[in-house]
């Protein structure tokens, strides 16, 4: 396969808010995962960035709508799919894990059943293939003694077995793209590396685009090939990991990237880290101009009445994309120069 | 188990024997000479104490014997022997009926909440929850006995009829079983797990069948249990209306003429049964939730 395995053009979702007046909580968002590529989406709580996976999946809650721009994956519309073809693209094209993995697995099936349903439903292959699979998926992703493991209930796992039969429910099917939901959050240091080093393994093995959902700026930085900064449901940044890290441009990259813990910190571990001021805008009262401009320290009057575009921003390598005035003037002159 | 049992029998032992009226008058009738009552209830010992009669009986059923009918002079473990199979027949059927309205019912008005079959078993469920049973089986008569004539009126001797009984028990079950199935399926598709299942592509009835309904049975098989063990003990008030001879009847007639045997024997069976059904309800809870069976 050639062309990218998620292509998000222009998205815009809608949900009905409480008075029924419309909300957006996320707006014309684009991003493109190739085939084995790592795209980090990261952001405040309420970005949207589960919004965003949810509606990857076609899963939205209640009353979300799509409702301008489109979502590929694998060069198919999600959005034309519909009855059997969507629900076999679910599981089939598209794998999906979620932040607690004890939580989406069924509480009374043993977890050997629920590794291989997809694959079951999905190409209605016999019981004693589908034995056979599973066992070579759950040693492909580190569930040994697999034979005793397959045969165990949810709730007989840890955490970080039960991701790991997450993960292999979610590519049993060879699916094109893996959506992780901050799969490492409700896991310890040591098994959220674990879990992070084999979805790192599996998508250079097979090829498998991931888009990783993640608080953790570090996990981004050490695994990620690009990164989408969310804010407030629009981008503010999005270029490729290293770009990010080392020539942050929209002041809320930087803020960000301010915030987290330094490696080699010696604070003490109960002093809060550094945050960024203020909170991030109600999902009915998101401020005209750039979104951010009421928490950022470099705000202008433009920045208050226009919304700014995501443009080029002029990275070293790939593309790299700004929605900063400020940024883009700086760089402009830059060019000038 | 037998603890129970024993507390119930002891407790039905006590009470038939307290509340007001005496067998050997029943027998004498009416106007019987005060001597003659005196001589029958010799004859029936119900004129030792009671704690003596206790003893008596306790070591009756220790060797299996049940007693004799006070009224009747016969076993009484032949009399429910003769009676248990109409009984059971109508319960079992009364109770797979329950079950056949009840579990589609109930799935199928949680898939759509104030949907059209949402809308239909609420109507369903609060007409049967507030017909009493013997009610629906009257109407049922009327219907089918009386004007159509295409089922028989009374007695219990085929097998059509046990057909109208059956629905009248079903329907004031099924009114609450459903209701129950429903709340208890709305409540699993609202968890976390449900999104998970999805997300791997699983929907429809499989989803339902597979996955939603074997987490959502322990309140269903709570209730279902209660209500099988009622339908065994036999249903006096249906019994009545349709003319069966069931064990309802037998422990109803029982009771009136005070004889202390068989009404013994028959709590006892209802004891037996409601506990052997408790157990089967426990081993049907490790079944559907494992997470139950590695708790113990
Ligand atoms: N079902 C819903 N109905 C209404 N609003 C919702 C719903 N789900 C999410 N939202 C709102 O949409 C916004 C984006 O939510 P989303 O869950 O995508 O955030 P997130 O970036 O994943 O945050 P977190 O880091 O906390 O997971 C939030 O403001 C949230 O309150
Ligand atoms: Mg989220």
């Amino acid at each position: 396969m050639n062309g990218p395995a998620l292509e998000i053009d222009s998205l815009t979702l809608a949900l009905a808010g409480e008075d029924g007046s419309p909300l957006f909580p996320v707006r014309s968002l684009s991003m493109r995962i190739a085939p084995g590529e790592l795209h980090a989406l990261v952001g405040e709580s309420g970005s949207g960035k589960s919004l965003t996976c949810r509606a990857i999946l076609r899963l939205g809650p209640n009353g979300m709508r799509v409702r301008a721009g489109s979502i590929r994956v694998g060069g198919v519309d999600v959005s034309a799919l519909s009855g059997r073809r969507l629900h076999r693209f679910r599981g089939g094209r598209v794998g999906v894990i979620f932040q607690e993995p004890g939580a989406h697995l069924s509480p009374s099936i043993r977890v050997g059943r629920q590794i291989v349903e997809a694959l079951r439903i999905h190409t209605g292959c016999s019981r004693t293939e589908a034995r056979h699979k599973a066992e070579t998926i759950a040693e492909r992703v580190g569930l040994t003694p697999a034979r005793s493991i397959l045969r165990r209930y949810p709730h007989e796992l840890s955490g970080g077995m039960a991701q790991r039969v997450a993960i292999a429910a979610a590519i049993i099917c060879s699916p094109e793209l893996l959506v992780a939901d901050e799969p490492t959050t409700a896991l310890d240091a040591t098994v959220q590396k674990s879990v992070l080093e084999l979805i790192d393994e599996l998508r250079h093995d097979l090829g498998l685009a991931v888009l990783l959902v993640s608080h953790d700026l570090a996990v981004v930085e050490r695994y990620a090939d690009s990164v989408t900064v969310l804010y407030a449901g629009s981008v503010a940044e999005q270029a490729s990991s290293e770009e990010i890290f080392t020539r942050p441009r929209h002041p809320y990259t930087q803020a960000l990237l301010r915030a987290r813990p330094q490696l080699g910190d010696i604070a003490p571990v109960d002093t809060p880290p550094l945050i960024i001021p203020g909170s991030p805008p109600a999902l009915n009262a998101i401020p005209g101009g750039c979104p951010f401009h009421t928490r950022c320290p470099a705000a202008e009057e433009l920045c208050r009445t226009v919304v700014p575009d995501l443009v080029e921003r002029g990275g070293d390598t790939g593309d790299a994309r700004v929605a900063c005035h400020v940024a883009t003037r700086v760089a402009g002159v830059a060019h000038d120069a | 188990m037998v603890l129970t049992v024993l507390l119930v029998v002891t407790i039905s032992f006590v009470v038939v024997r307290v509340i007001p009226g005496d067998p050997a008058a029943v027998i004498a009738g009416i106007d019987a000479a005060p001597e003659r009552v005196e001589r029958i209830r010799t004859r029936l010992g119900t004129d030792r104490p009671i704690a003596v009669q206790y003893m008596e009986w306790l070591g009756g059923l220790s060797r299996g014997e049940l007693g004799t009918s006070l009224t009747r002079n016969r076993p009484v473990s032949a009399m429910i022997a003769e009676r248990l199979p109409i009984t059971a027949t109508l319960a079992g059927s009364a109770f797979v009926l329950t079950l056949l309205i009840a579990l589609p019912a109930g799935l199928l008005a949680a898939i759509r909440p104030h949907g059209l079959a949402d809308r239909a078993l609420g109507a369903f469920s609060h007409a049967g929850l507030a017909i009493p049973d013997f009610w629906v089986g009257i109407i049922l008569l009327l219907i089918f006995s009386v004007t159509l004539r295409v089922l028989p009126l009374f007695g219990a001797t085929t097998a059509l009829h046990y057909i109208l009984p059956a629905v009248a028990l079903a329907v004031s079950r099924a009114a609450l079983l459903a209701r129950v199935v429903r709340a208890s399926v709305r409540a699993e598709l609202k968890k976390r797990y449900i999104e998970g299942i999805r997300a791997r592509g699983v929907y429809g009835a499989r989803l339902l069948w597979c996955h939603v309904l074997p987490n959502a049975m322990l309140p269903v098989i709570t209730v279902a249990a209660v209500q099988l063990g009622y339908l065994l003990g036999g249903s006096i008030v249906i019994e009545q209306v349709f003319s069966m001879p069931g064990l309802g009847r037998l422990i109803l007639t029982a009771v009136f003429q005070r004889d202390f045997p068989v009404v013994q024997a028959g709590v006892m069976f209802i004891a037996v049964c409601f506990s052997l059904i408790n157990f089967a309800a426990d081993i049907l809870y490790t079944i559907a939730d494992p997470r139950i069976r590695s708790a113990r």
